[in-house]
């Protein structure tokens, strides 16, 4: 299963004028906290924990549809290059953040790197925010047609949930996909291999 | 405190975080805070704790995890207070 999130680092909304001042405590564990105010960099580390935090959750819900999103309990343990984990206390979720200048992009996973056959894009969008959405799901249509020899005027994004699941003619295509969308950025990832997508067609039936 | 008047304040709070500003100009109980108004989840932490403090309630992660409309909102403050 996979998770991932992106993070705009240059919009408005990442910035501590607009943040509550209850924000931090409201977010992270006590660990988190203390890894934040000994860090040079306060401001980045924050989101990368935040990002990271998004892409476990999105896993954790499909594992378990009774799991909130209560930030704390996502404690992020990463090393230095931004690979590590995500304790929960249903679970622990291999996550990899990766950072350009002006983004952030997580990709969390049940298992750990490298039994997935991975497809993943962030892409820049300064279009109008209520059409991200439809873009991005184009853009998945279109690329996911390809790898997998598909037209993408065949495959449909629908969704269990929030959660976002592929179908082609009406019928679970094997994969497993996560959305997402932040400022000037939208981004997925897909699992590719066999049996990624047992989770939800069960379900769905 | 009736619901209209809790519901106009919730989106006075939510106002300034709503990134599609066109769908204000629609909003009602039915209207997705997410999907429909573009709050991001980032800062829906910002809007719970500006609940906190605007009704002087305690807003709990499991209460915020069923939370999807306007009208969701409005039901779950009036319920604490």
């Amino acid at each position: 299963m996979i998770g991932n999130d992106v993070v705009d680092l240059g919009d408005p909304e990442v910035q501590a004028s607009g943040r509550h001042p209850r924000w931090d405590a409201r977010v992270f564990s006590s660990l988190e906290l203390e890894t934040l105010h000994a860090s040079g960099a306060p401001d980045r580390l924050r989101w990368i924990f935040w990002t990271a935090k998004e892409a476990a959750y999105k896993v954790a819900r499909k594992l378990d549809r009774r799991i909130v999103f209560s930030p704390p309990r996502f404690e992020v343990r990463l090393d230095a290059t931004l690979r590590g984990h995500v304790h929960h206390p249903e679970g622990i979720f291999p996550v990899r953040v990766d950072e350009a200048k002006d983004r952030l992009h997580a990709i969390a996973s049940d298992e750990e790197p490298g039994d997935s056959d991975l497809l993943e894009q962030v892409v820049a969008w300064d279009g109008d925010v209520a059409l991200a959405g439809k873009a991005l799901r184009a853009r998945v249509r279109r690329e996911l047609a390809t790898r997998l020899e598909l037209q993408a005027e065949d495959l449909e994004i629908d969704r269990i949930g929030r959660i976002p699941v592929v179908l082609a003619a009406g019928r679970p295509v094997d994969v497993d996909l996560s959305l997402s969308h932040h400022g000037g950025f939208v981004a997925f990832a897909c699992d590719l291999s066999e049996g990624a997508g047992d989770w939800w067609s069960e379900a769905r039936s | 405190m009736e619901k209209t008047e809790i519901q106009e304040r919730v989106v006075k709070i939510l106002t300034p975080y709503v990134k599609d500003q066109g769908a204000l100009a629609n909003v009602s109980a039915a209207t997705n805070i997410l999907e429909d108004l573009k709050v991001n989840s980032a800062r829906l932490v910002d809007v719970v704790l500006a609940f906190e403090d605007e009704f002087d309630i305690e807003i709990a992660d499991e209460d915020v995890d069923v939370v999807n409309t306007v009208g969701d909102c409005v039901g779950l403050i009036a319920d604490k207070l």
